[in-house]
């Protein structure tokens, strides 16, 4: 998996490419852990993200809880038929912004 | 043509062939599958005159090998599993031993005739090396273009691809596709389904010491109509992988997912959904004492199913609240048809997933 976070003003979007499973997701936590005590919004860019496990979903959620949590906005956007698959049956795309 | 009729053949006490006929078209590439002690390496050695059967008869053209024996060759080659090449000869000597001492050849014709086999088979370049330098699928490599050298009108090729890394394999699978164009007539022994989907004009399978049902590729593979043949295929479409601890590999596990599912002519969505019913299964079952890991699609299902074994301790994962409840199982009930857990006749604990919407 590679991760490219660009910023731009108050927002930082984060381009996921490859797997977000079991092995990747610390990964993507570790990261992302820098920004979780700043003011910006976060954007998981997923247009080249192809698998998503349960591992990848609860690193997800603990972000989207962590920027709630401080009012900050977190979305995900173009996800892939399988990977919207994975969030609609796990019940993710109800509480989750997904553009 | 070959004629095989009413073949039958004990050792002792045991039937290894019973009443077994078949005719081959010339020019015809036949497979001959079937599981070990199924008696179809006996079948293959009783026609190649290695092994002499206790009745019926085996004709080439209407005439015995015997028969065909007083010219010298009786044009039947065989190429073993084990390619059986001189260890100290080098390829060019193993290539014209036989057309020098046996066919009467001049040395620089073998030569000659040599150097277009290898070339055919890709081994030119190390015509001047000895066996024990080239790997196995090499050497196997070799050993049917040896074959090939006496002109033989009939080949039998004895589980041409056993023992093989995947490379090897294909080019030894590449190899008996340009036998094809040769019009030569082929009886292969083999276990591995897709070699034989691949090459083969027709497929018998045996069980037995009987033949059980044969057909074009795609009916015997495909839409096999005994059950015996159905349980083969279901067996032979299986990805088979140990557990050992909660540090496996992750990686080489999906690898060999995906390489399953392309064997199998699966897209990349169902490598995704494979992969990942696997993923959650394992993220909750218990795996400190390990887990046999079966992955297979059904030849007369279609059905992609995931089953894991465990050492059964009286617990039913799947019905645990914690289980349940957990984000992986979700998944798995999303992404699954049918799930069941159950004590198998071997006493140990069964898993077993059907996925659903997979691609055929």
């Amino acid at each position: 998996m590679d991760i490219t976070i660009t910023q731009n003003d108050n927002l930082v979007t984060v381009n996921i490419e490859g797997r977000l499973d079991t092995v990747t997701a610390p990964e993507l936590e570790n990261g992302l852990a820098s920004y979780l005590d700043g003011s910006t919004d976060l954007t998981l860019d997923c247009g080249k993200m192809e698998y998503v496990s349960s591992a990848g979903l609860r690193v997800i959620l603990t972000l989207h809880k962590a920027l709630a949590s401080k009012g900050r906005k977190f979305s995900l956007k173009d996800l892939n038929k399988d990977v919207r698959n994975v969030f609609d049956m796990t019940g993710f795309s109800r509480i989750l912004t997904i553009e | 043509m070959i004629e095989i009729r009413n073949i039958s053949k004990s050792y002792g006490p045991e039937t290894v062939l019973d009443n077994v006929s078949l005719t081959v078209e010339t020019g015809q590439t036949i497979s001959v599958i079937g599981h070990s002690g199924s008696g179809k390496s006996t079948l293959l050695n009783c026609v190649a005159g290695l092994t002499s059967q206790d009745m019926g008869e085996i004709t080439f053209d209407g005439k015995s090998l015997k028969d065909r024996s007083g010219k010298g060759f009786n044009g039947v080659a065989m190429v073993f599993q084990e390619h059986n090449l001189f260890p100290h000869l080098t390829v060019m000597g193993n290539m014209t031993l036989a057309p020098v001492h046996v066919l009467g050849m001049s040395r620089e014709d073998a030569q000659g005739k040599a150097e277009e086999y290898l070339a055919m088979v890709g081994m030119w370049e190390r015509r001047n090396d000895y066996p024990g330098g080239l790997s196995l699928g090499q050497r196997q490599r070799v050993a049917i273009a040896r074959s090939l050298m006496m002109s033989p009108e009939y080949l039998l090729l004895d589980e041409p691809t056993s023992s093989l890394d995947p490379i090897s394999e294909a080019e030894v699978t590449d190899v008996i596709r340009e036998l094809k164009k040769q019009n030569i007539t082929i009886i292969m022994v083999t276990h591995r389904v897709e070699l034989a989907r691949e090459v083969s004009d027709r497929i018998v399978f045996m069980h037995e010491g009987r033949i059980c049902e044969q057909g074009t590729p795609q009916q015997i593979i495909d839409n096999p109509q005994e059950s015996h043949t159905k349980a083969f295929m279901d067996y032979c479409m299986s990805l088979v992988y140990e557990i050992k601890s909660p540090q496996y590999d992750h990686p080489e596990l999906n690898a060999r997912i995906e390489f399953f599912c392309r064997k199998y002519r699966l897209g990349q969505k169902d490598v995704h959904s494979v992969q990942l019913v696997v993923e959650e299964l394992l993220n909750i079952m218990p795996l400190g004492d390990g887990l046999l890991l079966s992955i297979s699609k059904s030849a007369s299902t279609k059905a992609l199913t995931v089953d894991a074994l465990i050492e059964d301790k009286g617990v039913d994962y799947l019905s645990l609240p914690e289980v349940t409840e957990d984000l992986s199982f979700i998944i798995i009930s999303g992404m699954c048809e049918n799930i069941s857990e159950y004590i198998g006749e071997d006493r140990q604990r069964h898993i077993h997933l059907e996925l659903k919407n997979i691609n055929n």
